[in-house]
């Protein structure tokens, strides 16, 4: 079974915030105005984080759910509403969530947000969700699940052709929108995959890796 | 009149009258919660036109929900799907309601399965490449005489997890959630 991972090179990187876009577009990520944002509300999945670099520079870190291999939350979940999958996607399945923001707090990265209130959007983009997200109603917490619907798809897409899935069948929309390809997206355990060998590359780190977490999330440090 | 004056003219409430409402209220509470569980949940839809399930059961049930087999969602018939073997109006139909029917609104049917927003279900995936037979979850609709105002059965997540049990498929969350 694949164990999905990302790896983010920090120096193709250009901060553009396609990836954002992106994945607001593709997950039904409500917007955030100045105020819901100044209080901590802010709802986005994926955010550029300013983080000083050694050697004094500072590095735009595209930052979202690290799909953690031992990950914090999924411990302190009272209804296992949130668990790590077979293939390494931490889940969030919304029914289940009782939100009681325990996840939240626990997650090292605070990439788990939760819905103060029902999403809202603008009448006229009320065509424009994506069928295939559900929309998340108040009271829950929600995540980056590496866009687990498009392997739902692609698994069926697949079976129907009669072939086995192919790991480039499925990339989430951050990585099939980055203009400058500095994100790739595949199977960690598949050792000629791109994504395997970027992973075991000198420049490679993982965000806050020393609280053993174990991120599926992988950088690349610029200037090397 | 001060905010903490006593208040004079209110007459002493009668024990009596209080424990009498309070009977009353006894009783409406289950009544009205026991007549909403049972009337609510299965109050039929009325449906545009007269469908006879029954006298078409020589044709595929893919012939008229198209999609069942090639999508995640089935669809529900159009006038030009009957058209391709009724050349005017069907009998039980007028042919007012046949000409607005064949109108951008077309039938106007109201679907009466739903799958709940959170679920992610293909009919593709459980039809063509499961296998799974549409009684399964449709039960009787293809014996019916009259077009269904109600689900025929209720699916629920048990009815779901018994059957990826019995058939050994996933039983991951993630795999059914969206």
């Amino acid at each position: 079974m694949a164990r999905w991972g990302l790896v983010i090179d920090l120096d193709r990187c250009t901060a553009c915030q396609a990836c954002v876009v992106a994945c607001k577009h593709e997950n039904n990520v409500p917007f955030s105005t100045p105020e819901t944002s100044a209080r901590g509300r802010l709802m986005t999945w994926i955010q550029l984080v300013g983080v000083e670099m050694p050697g004094g520079t500072t590095a735009m870190m595209p930052m979202m759910c690290q799909q953690c291999d031992r990950p914090p939350c999924t411990d302190v979940c009272p209804t296992s509403a949130t668990y790590l999958n077979p293939e390494g996607i931490v889940a969030q399945i919304y029914p289940r969530c009782i939100g009681c923001r325990y996840c939240t707090n626990a997650c090292p990265y605070a990439v788990k947000l939760f819905n103060w209130t029902a999403p809202e959007w603008p009448e006229s983009m009320a065509p424009m969700r994506n069928p295939d997200v559900s929309i998340r109603p108040m009271g829950v917490v929600e995540k980056c699940t590496f866009c687990h619907h498009r392997l739902q798809q692609a698994r069926e897409e697949a079976r129907a052709a009669g072939r086995a899935l192919a790991a480039e069948d499925y990339v989430p929309a951050c990585v099939q929108t980055c203009p400058s390809d500095a994100m790739v997206f595949g199977d960690l355990d598949d050792p000629h995959s791109q994504v395997a060998g970027l992973a075991a590359s000198t420049r490679a780190f993982r965000w806050m890796e020393d609280l053993g977490t174990r991120p599926k999330v992988v950088y690349l440090r610029e200037g090397e | 009149m001060s905010p903490d004056a006593p208040d004079t003219e209110r007459p002493p409430a009668s024990p009596r009258t209080t424990r009498r409402q309070w009977w009353i209220f006894a009783a409406l509470t289950p009544a009205v919660a026991v007549g909403w569980l049972l009337v609510m949940p299965s109050a039929p839809v009325a449906q545009p036109a007269v469908f006879n399930h029954a006298r078409h059961s020589a044709l595929a049930c893919v012939a008229c929900h198209r999609g069942v087999e090639s999508r995640a969602r089935a669809t529900l018939p159009v006038v030009s799907d009957c058209a391709k073997c009724h050349a005017t109006a069907p009998p039980g139909i007028s042919e007012d309601q046949w000409k607005s029917f064949s109108g951008p609104q077309g039938f106007g049917w109201v679907q009466v399965t739903h799958v709940p927003d959170h679920v992610n279900f293909s009919h593709r995936r459980h039809v063509a490449s499961g296998r799974l037979a549409c009684v399964s979850c449709h039960a009787d609709v293809g014996q019916r005489t009259t077009p269904p105002g109600t689900a025929p059965i209720r699916v629920d997540m048990k009815a779901c997890l018994s059957c990826h049990r019995q058939e050994g498929i996933t039983e991951d969350c993630a795999a059914c959630h969206r």
